[in-house]
């Protein structure tokens, strides 16, 4: 036991290197509601992300990342769309989802949601279990912004015309085994998804189209989906909406990432001239 | 007419070749060619000269390009993780 006297000692000793700075911090103290911490991060405008409404459309590997992240942040609504059900196969990747889940074969939107609620019970959480591309530009425009976490270049257009039309922004994210990228569109003005297509595109889709333009049964590619590139790419994207929803957002713009070849880059997107969803806005 | 004698180079892999093309020559042609010239998978890929995308429907003149610019090939990626039927 230490006497008065060096009680006192060790005390002057223990702040005098406590640099100045650490002492004035404006920090609070811990404790606090849940959200004390996000709140101080003064590059975004939190009270307007507590107060949106954002749809994430796919909850595959990607969209379980970015539904974690979004759910954080406990905005006042969440929807997930997704028409698919839970298998053993997306377990090593989905952290939202269980093993009953998948041998029941519930639904991911569902089941998304249920845990969902465990994360941040503050928020609504609604899911839906339909095909985005049922879904139409009445259903986009009531959303602050719309995540993309889809798998296919079809349902990407469908999402990005009807939100460009809609007004809504329009956080598209995609993944290939060591790449992923993420595209910020920001209507009415900036580029989108459709703007960075080319031929090579549209190769892809016919092999997913017949002539007579209905979806055909040959087997699709199965996309390779690594858990740390989906981590990285879907936390891109909800710092995106954060900052989007906070009145910082960078449109124009493209995130391409290369696990493999370690980069990380901001590519600039112009407006492709001949891109239909920058004529005149369907009335 | 001028040609140009523009560096193609594959991100996935670092490789790079040149290829002489003329100013009337689509961005398209150029990523086809480089596509067949690495025996690429049939997937979707985008083409970007520095830190902006280059729109294929663009001719090489369009684009600004001109002699010893370096344009590079991205594979697209498409999907988001979700199972595939
Ligand atoms: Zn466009």
């Amino acid at each position: 036991m230490l006497s008065g006297n060096e009680r006192d000692r060790t005390t002057e000793i223990s702040t005098q290197y406590i640099p100045g700075w650490l002492m004035n911090d404006p920090v609070p103290a811990a404790g606090g509601d849940r959200y004390a911490r996000i709140r101080i991060v003064t590059a975004l405008d939190f009270e307007r992300i507590r107060h949106s409404t954002i749809c994430v459309a796919g909850a595959g590997a990607l969209g379980n990342e970015v539904l974690k992240n979004m759910a954080l942040y406990g905005p006042r609504k969440l929807v997930v769309v997704d028409n698919d059900s839970v298998d053993l196969s997306n377990l090593g990747r989905c952290f939202l989802f269980t093993e009953e889940d998948a041998l029941s074969g519930r639904g991911k939107a569902d089941a998304a949601c249920e845990s969902l609620r465990r994360i941040n019970s503050d928020v609504e959480f609604e899911g839906r279990e339909c095909d985005v591309l049922e879904l139409d530009r009445a259903f986009f425009s009531v959303f602050d912004a719309v995540i993309g976490c889809l798998d296919n270049i079809n349902a990407r257009l469908h999402v990005n015309s009807n939100c460009y039309y809609a007004g809504v922004p329009y956080i598209d994210g995609g993944l290939d085994g060591l790449t992923g990228r993420v595209q910020v569109v920001v209507p009415p003005e900036g580029a989108c998804y459709q703007c960075t297509l080319n031929a090579s595109h549209m190769k892809v889709l016919d092999r997913y189209f017949s002539c007579s333009g209905r979806e055909t049964n040959i087997p699709r590619r199965r996309v390779p989906a690594e858990p740390s590139v989906s981590a990285l790419i879907g936390s891109i994207q909800s710092l995106e909406a954060a900052k989007l929803l906070s009145g910082k957002a960078q449109g124009d713009s493209m995130q391409f990432y290369d696990g493999a070849m370690n980069w990380l880059e901001n590519i600039s997107v112009a407006i492709e001239p001949g891109c239909d969803n920058h004529g005149e806005m369907i009335k | 007419m001028k040609t140009s004698r523009l560096e193609v180079r594959n991100t996935q892999n670092g490789n790079s070749t040149l290829m002489e093309v003329d100013g009337k020559t689509k961005l398209q042609e150029i990523l086809d060619s480089a596509v067949e010239f690495w025996s690429l998978s049939n997937d979707a890929y985008l083409l970007k000269c520095g830190r902006k995308l280059l729109s294929a429907s663009r001719t090489v003149e369009e684009a600004g390009l001109s002699d010893g610019d370096v344009i590079e090939l991205l594979p697209d990626p498409e999907g988001g993780g979700r199972r595939y039927p």
